[in-house]
């Protein structure tokens, strides 16, 4: 009996199944019902042509393809520099350093929420949350204008929207040109240096002290700059719609 | 440790369920989109399967009424009774055998032939390789001799088949010869019938156009209905993308439409009926389908057959939907130059006329309309011309004292008019007072003598005034759009003073240079008692000494300089001190295409969002679009609905197309002139006396008992006419033709190029060069002078019974009267006087000019009806040889023309 327990146990911890039928009936049946819904879907809704493009006369509003149109989104909220170049780098660089900072083994070659929970939600705010919502956001709740408008609204190319967006720096009084760079210099380092110490804490009080040791210096401030640096996008786009600020930092090159 | 994610029943498991339910799903989705890929998309094919059923129906229908006709009609019976006998005759009894002989005997011959024939070619073939071979060792140097023999012994053997091929061929030829004649019967009836079976024939063809024969040849075939296809045309060259590059148009409409361009399916509901008025539009000089396809004229998506919303293009993006009713019309001006007069673009033309004469242009910027001239009157010396209270009250509102009036409301604000009335005043003072200066009031005015404004009135009505202008309530000549294009003078005391109506009808142009008005030649009476008749017309002003206090004003002075600039009233009036305003309206070259985001609906919600509705509504009420916080300047016209609608088709064509050249109707330098001179013949209003190219002559209204007496109809004038005689006639009409009548040509003072855009349109209008006409008598055939004068003589056409000829004037009443026959040498055109002669009521219906041919007299030149109509052109035109000095030394006695004639034949 014990044997025999033993031996099953010996079959099932063996990872290995056949693709025949675990994968390949799976896929089939899948294959069928994609196939069906696809072929509906090409009877009901015919491709959206618009009209032949016009060098002279621009869509309004005009919108990149739709994968991009988070970058385009972003640039809502930020200079183009930053928007366009410096965070698309960020993302780029990040996904390539993912797996040397990510030391936990946990889940390789197997599903699990369980044991990499932090990972998956710091995957799912940046990927699920920041990027597809902001493309949602720019494929269906911009309009002309570049406008934002709710799904049940009418798109009027003649809205007009207040602009009363204002610079951080002006907001507390500052009227002085080199004040107000320099206050906005020192928020934005300002929050990199309380977020570092913030994010350091919650590290610890999430995976513990000897987790710390295990991952590093080099490894924490890594994946501690990206971090910051990718929350930096909600939390422009909060100060801008709560509040109407336009920059937090303004200089004569650059600003954030 | 857990069993990770694997379950070690899913082998048992059965999935038969899921796997039917999804495979009957796309079974029936496949089928579905099969059905959708023929039947729900290809509407078209419904149309056209009907159309070919009906097509043959029809040609059946027709050809079962033909062959019933034919078997009526006795001469066709009696042929195929005649055939029948004819075939039976040589299927049996002697003629019948002898067939057989021969066609047996034919068999034999063709073999004999055959072989007779081959021999001789094979020999002829040797004979060219032998010379080959002989050539060749002629160049190569080597000895040709036995080459040489070679071909002779060839020759010889070729001589001596021949005559054997010979008999050969004749036995042929007379054997095919003798059964051809036995046949001979058979053929010529078959001839005979053939000439009666053509209409069958007709109706045979289209029913085969409609079917196809299927099924292998020898066996069975089946006749079927012809299996539906796309018919498109493809216009390679026609337009071009937005990025300029040459893109191929793809027009498919016939798919539906296949009934579009054949005769004879007008009843037939769309899509399948015949073209309206199919000949005019589709023939081949004008827009055959097969080279300009539909959507050139029509819109639509041409190429999409997917249903018909998508192929009339009314779906959303598209941006050039099928044009509806009238509105295809818009699509003509952009091949067309002249529309005017266009056989089915009469909307168009009409919103062009009013988009012309209105005033649209003044404000607004359009291509090819940009030289048209200001509409509205000179305003440099105002001061000297108008009343002030009254100038105040017409800029208020000008249809409260004219309701006919081209001159738009501006809905002025409290106190604009006064303002603007100011400026004016102001402006033109300087000018107004030097004219003051050298017009005083004319002495011999008598306005209350009733004799002198009775012959005022007489003259109002017989000179020519009312050629442009009405004199009473509903009177006018010219009018467009309800617009009287030329002031209606009934109240013309109220506006003016007779100080500046004498001067302006003895000299208009001293007022006012650029004037269209006309000087009439008035003489001092003359001008004095119109002048008198004139201030009887509407109540006279008291001086308002109060009025032209506020017009001083500065205030209102510099007001008005704003609201006369804000309104651009420059766009149609020359004011002292604005000839370099530009328009103020947007420019409309390219309106036609303008998205709708583009126009502003303001906040009126009762309008639909379309192009059409926004322009209707602008032109209708232009106020409409305002709001508290956007301003509109447009002015209101007035228009009736159905104009607006014209108008709107003309804007509706405002886009930027290049059509290339060879799509495009004449834009030669002939047609360019018809259209210049079209424009500056509505500017003079030539229209409101003459009958030009077929319309016009609105003052013949007042000479209904007696046409006669009205200004001439011009039709033809530019064959009729010598172009040196017209371009100095224009300018300086002052000898008219026709003296004895009381209205006159007035003098409108063309200069040389405006006389030449007139002698060009006329001269395009008939089709004709501008020739230099010059009548050499030296070639005039000898006695035709006297042969001419012989017939224009009392004993023959008598001529001289209404012609008028120099001083001599001919005995009836003035209404016969007809023109000085001595101007003809230095007026008319040979060619046209031998036209005229021959047929007048083909030149010009209803004239009283007789005509004496065919029919003329026997006895002259030999009763030669073209030698006697030359004969009196060459007589005539030998008329105005007679100097009229000597005419007058010789008096009565003299025969007319006889020393020119004499004169002409001493040089002949």
């Amino acid at each position: 009996m014990a044997e025999a327990q033993e031996r099953s146990r010996t079959i099932v911890v063996d990872d290995k199944i056949h693709t025949w039928p675990h994968l390949v009936r799976g896929e089939f049946l899948v294959t069928i019902f994609v196939m069906v819904a696809m072929t509906l879907w090409s009877l009901l809704v015919d491709a959206p042509l618009e009209e032949p493009a016009n060098p002279a006369r621009t869509p309004n509003p005009s919108k990149a393809p739709w994968y991009f149109l988070g970058l385009q989104e972003m640039l809502v909220y930020f200079d183009p520099w930053y928007a366009g170049v410096v965070l698309p780098t960020f993302i780029i660089i990040g996904l390539m350093v993912i797996p040397f900072i990510d030391i936990n083994a946990k889940g390789n070659g197997y599903y699990t929420f369980k044991e990499r929970k932090w990972e998956i939600l710091t995957f799912v705010i940046g990927f699920h949350i920041l990027w597809v919502v902001t493309i949602i956001i720019g494929t269906f709740f911009r309009g002309p204008g570049w406008n934002l408008f709710w799904p049940w609204q009418r798109w009027d190319p003649h809205k007009v929207v207040a602009l009363t967006n204002v610079d951080l720096p002006y907001i507390v009084g500052l009227r002085d040109y080199w004040a107000q760079a320099g206050f906005g210099l020192f928020l934005v380092l300002l929050y990199y240096v309380v977020s570092t110490w913030l994010f350091y804490k919650w590290v610890i009080w999430i995976k513990g002290k000897e987790f710390m040791v295990r991952w590093g210096a080099v490894r924490f401030a890594i994946t501690s700059f990206l971090f910051i640096t990718m929350i930096g996008l909600p939390v422009k786009m909060f100060l801008r719609l709560v509040f109407n600020i336009k920059y937090i930092m303004v200089t004569p090159w650059l600003n954030i | 440790m857990a069993v990770r994610g694997v379950d070690p029943d899913e082998e048992k498991k059965s999935y038969g369920t899921v796997f039917f339910v999804g495979s009957i799903l796309l079974v029936v989705v496949g089928l579905w989109s099969v059905f959708d890929d023929n039947i729900t998309r290809r509407v078209w094919k419904v149309h056209q399967a009907e159309f070919t059923r009906t097509d043959y129906e029809r040609a059946a229908a027709a050809l079962a009424k033909e062959q019933e006709r034919l078997n009526a009609d006795p001469k066709y019976a009696e042929l195929v009774k005649q055939r029948a006998a004819e075939v039976a005759s040589l299927e049996s009894g002697e003629k019948g055998a002898r067939l057989a002989e021969l066609r047996e005997l034919q068999q034999r011959v063709e073999v004999e032939y055959f072989d007779a024939d081959q021999e001789v070619k094979f020999v002829k073939s040797e004979l060219d390789e032998a010379w080959y071979e002989f050539d060749h060792a002629v160049q190569l140097g080597q000895d040709a001799g036995p080459y040489r023999r070679h071909i002779q012994g060839l020759q010889a053997q070729q001589r001596a088949l021949e005559p054997a091929l010979e008999a050969a061929r004749k036995k042929r030829v007379d054997v095919k010869a003798e059964i051809r004649e036995i046949q001979g019967g058979v053929r010529k009836i078959d001839d005979q019938i053939y000439a009666l079976e053509g209409d069958k024939r007709k109706w045979q063809r289209q029913m085969d156009n409609a079917t196809v024969t299927v099924g292998p040849e020898g066996f069975p075939q089946f006749t079927l209905y012809k299996v539906p296809s796309i018919q498109q045309v493809v216009l390679k060259d026609f337009d071009r993308n937005n990025f300029d590059q040459q893109v191929e148009r793809v027009d498919r409409c016939q798919s539906c439409h296949i009934g579009i361009n054949r005769s004879g399916f007008d009843d037939l509901p769309q899509p399948l009926t015949t073209h309206p008025k199919r000949t005019v539009f589709l023939s081949d000089a004008a827009h055959p389908p097969r080279v300009f396809g539909c959507t050139v004229c029509h819109e639509g998506q041409g190429e999409a057959v997917n249903s018909l919303a998508q192929a009339h293009g009314n779906v959303k993006f598209w941006e050039h939907p099928l044009l509806e009713g009238n509105d295809v019309q818009a699509n003509c001006v952009t091949c067309h130059l002249n529309v005017a007069g266009l056989e089915g673009a009469q909307v168009v033309a009409r919103g062009q006329q009013i988009f012309e004469q209105v005033g649209c242009t003044g404000c607004h910027l359009v291509e090819g309309y940009g030289d048209i001239p200001k509409v509205g009157p000179s305003l440099r010396r105002v001061q000297a011309k108008l009343d002030p209270a009254w100038m105040v009250q017409w800029i208020q509102n000008p249809r409260e004292f004219r309701s006919r009036t081209r001159m738009p409301h501006f809905y002025f604000e409290e106190g604009d008019a006064v303002a603007a009335a100011s400026y004016l005043w102001a402006a033109s003072k300087k000018e107004a007072e030097e004219w003051l200066k050298q017009s005083p009031m004319p002495e011999g005015y008598r306005p209350d003598d009733a004799a002198v404004v009775e012959k005022g009135k007489e003259l109002a009505r017989s000179v020519g005034c009312l050629g442009c202008h009405g004199l009473s309530e509903g009177e006018f000549t010219t009018r467009i759009a309800g617009k009287d294009l030329v002031p209606n003078l009934k109240d013309i005391a109220a506006k003016v003073g007779p100080r500046w109506i004498y001067h302006w009808l003895r000299n208009p142009k001293a007022y006012n240079p650029d004037t269209r008005m006309p000087s009439l030649r008035l003489s001092d009476d003359e001008a004095l008692a119109l002048t008198a008749y004139l201030m009887t017309l509407g109540t006279k002003p008291e001086p308002n000494a109060e009025v032209v206090a506020r017009l001083e004003e500065p205030a209102n002075i510099a007001r008005g300089e704003t609201v006369v600039r804000k309104y651009g009233c420059a766009g149609c009036h020359d004011i002292p001190g604005m000839e370099k305003e530009s328009r103020i309206g947007v420019e409309l070259t390219t309106f036609g295409s303008k998205p709708l985001e583009e126009l502003f609906f303001g906040n009126d919600t009762s309008i639909k969002h379309t192009w059409k509705d926004w322009t209707f509504n602008k032109i209708h009420n232009p106020r409409v679009y305002a709001t508290e916080r956007v301003e509109q300047l447009m002015p209101h016209f007035d228009l009736p609905e159905e104009d607006i609608k014209a108008l709107r088709v003309l804007l509706h064509g405002f886009v930027e197309r290049k059509v290339p050249e060879a799509f495009k109707a004449d834009h030669s330098e002939r047609a360019r002139q018809i259209l210049e001179g079209r424009r500056q013949i509505q500017e003079y209003n030539c229209v409101g006396c003459h009958v030009i190219d077929g319309e016009g002559g609105y003052v013949r209204k007042y000479y209904e008992e007696n046409p006669t007496l009205a200004p001439p109809p011009l039709n033809g004038q530019g064959e009729k006419v010598q172009a040196n005689w017209m371009f100095g006639f224009l300018q300086n009409p002052e000898n008219p033709i026709r003296p004895w009548l009381k209205v006159r040509m007035p003098t409108f003072g063309f200069d040389g190029p405006h006389a030449d855009v007139f002698v060009n349109y006329f001269a395009a209008l008939s089709e004709v060069e501008i020739p230099y006409v010059h009548v050499d008598e030296a070639k005039v055939p000898a006695g035709y002078l006297e042969a001419g004068r012989t017939l224009f003589s009392d004993d023959y056409f008598e001529c001289g019974s209404c012609h008028v000829r120099g001083d001599k004037k001919p005995d009836g009443p003035v209404e016969d009267w007809a023109p000085d026959l001595n101007l003809a040498r230095q007026r008319l055109n040979p060619d046209w006087i031998e036209k005229w002669i021959l047929d007048p009521q083909k030149l010009q219906p209803g004239t009283k000019m007789p005509s004496f041919y065919p029919g003329g007299p026997e006895d002259i030149l030999g009763g030669d009806e073209k030698k006697q109509i030359e004969a009196l052109t060459d007589y005539i035109m030998a008329l105005g040889l007679q100097p009229a000095t000597a005419a007058k030394a010789e008096g009565e006695a003299a025969e007319p023309g006889k020393e020119g004639v004499e004169e002409a034949n001493k040089q002949g």
